[in-house]
């Protein structure tokens, strides 16, 4: 099923329209739809670069988790640049041990190193009791106004209510940036 | 324009750190993780907390929007050499290749350079079979041969290189060739112009 857009665009922009449909011997439409298409569709090249690299992330992360609960001490693990940037950091903050390249697969594959001392399952959830964060008035004082009125709504009883109130704070957050 | 200030932009950082970890709401704790992943890249404690959700939280949700937070905080840093971008497509391969028993639920918005992803994909490579394997990676491997500033020479030297130094990728692959997987073989690598008989080659080659 298809719809029908009417769209109004800038004259300078028709004329970019133009030339490119003349040079591509296609109606102004396909090139109109074939840009949308492009922008939002699933399968232009860098949301796939950005899925690929979800899931390397995610398989990282996963693999880690799975060990880790396991009671293994060390995993060998693929890695591209990203996923080595946060073995990086993980050791830094200390989730793993160390890592190093595996002796097999050196270029492709990393021996991580797990902490023992890692709990591998938080308090959360069904698991046990959890309290919202909460802020006091003394603590707040100092905020804008705005802002302070967003805390006070993170701390709601309503879940829609602090939903809300987080997109309102990232949106201040990246409107200030 | 709304401008915070510095203290302002310090508690929100804050606070949905304690959000995301504490908060009883999967959904607020994934809407948080979320947020995070816009605004949290300069934080070094946004940044581990995520970690920690990412590994520890007993949501699948949350664990799986923690994820996207980093990868969406990771994939934005300065960009890796090209040829890196081209290993990493063969990882995704090896990785479909090597580890068919990897199960991975892709639930949460995935944001990338140009645009987000997002949706319920359920990757399951268990149960997924090997056509649909394929037309995955041939989708990443067409969209390497789109970015402009990658040589397809480079690809090939790179594809070639990565058999060589990998035997249990030259073993799959030949595995495959033997066991009737010739098409699959071919569909692979064919959108880098790879013809088979170069890729059985460099398999053979020892």
């Amino acid at each position: 099923m298809a719809k029908t857009l009417v769209i109004e665009v800038p004259d300078e922009l028709e004329q970019q329209l133009i030339v490119q449909a003349e040079q591509l011997n296609l109606p102004i439409e396909s090139i109109v739809l074939r840009s949308i298409t492009e922008s939002i569709g699933p399968s232009t090249p860098s949301t796939l670069i950005a899925q690929a690299t979800y899931f390397l992330v995610a398989e990282t992360f996963t693999l880690i988790r799975k060990a880790q609960s396991g009671g293994q001490f060390k995993i060998e693990i693929p890695v591209i640049p990203t996923t080595e940037k946060i073995l990086v950091s993980l050791k830094q903050y200390g989730f793993i041990v160390d890592f190093q390249p595996s002796e097999l697969h050196p270029q492709t594959h990393r021996i991580v190193y797990l902490n023992p001392g890692q709990p591998h399952h938080a308090a959360k959830g069904e698991d046990a009791p959890v309290q919202k964060p909460m802020r006091n008035s003394t603590e707040v004082q100092n905020l804008s106004p705005e802002v302070a009125k967003i805390i006070q709504d993170l701390q709601q009883d309503d879940v829609a209510t602090r939903l809300t109130a987080i997109d309102a704070l990232r949106d201040l957050y990246l409107e200030s940036a | 324009l709304n401008q915070l200030n510095q203290r302002d932009r310090h508690e929100a950082i804050a606070f949905f750190c304690q959000l995301v970890r504490h908060d009883p709401s999967p959904k607020v704790r994934v809407r948080t993780a979320n947020a995070l992943g816009k605004i949290g890249q300069d934080s070094e404690n946004a940044i581990k907390v995520l970690f920690e959700v990412a590994l520890m939280d007993s949501d699948d949700n949350v664990r799986a929007s923690a994820i996207s937070a980093i990868t969406e905080i990771y994939i934005t840093q300065p960009s890796d050499p090209l040829i890196d971008t081209l290993n990493q497509l063969i990882q995704i391969l090896k990785l479909m290749i090597d580890k068919p028993e990897v199960q991975m639920n892709f639930n949460a918005p995935v944001s990338g350079v140009a645009g987000n992803v997002q949706g319920n994909m359920p990757v399951d490579t268990s149960e997924q079979n090997l056509a649909e394997l394929s037309t995955e990676v041939q989708r990443l491997l067409t969209q390497l041969k789109q970015i402009d500033s990658i040589d397809s020479k480079d690809a090939e030297l790179a594809i070639q290189k990565e058999i060589q130094l990998n035997p249990t990728l030259r073993n799959r692959l030949r595995n495959a060739l033997k066991e009737g997987g010739l098409e699959t073989v071919k569909v692979l690598f064919a959108p880098l112009g790879i013809a088979i008989e170069t890729l059985r080659g460099w398999i053979e080659a020892d």
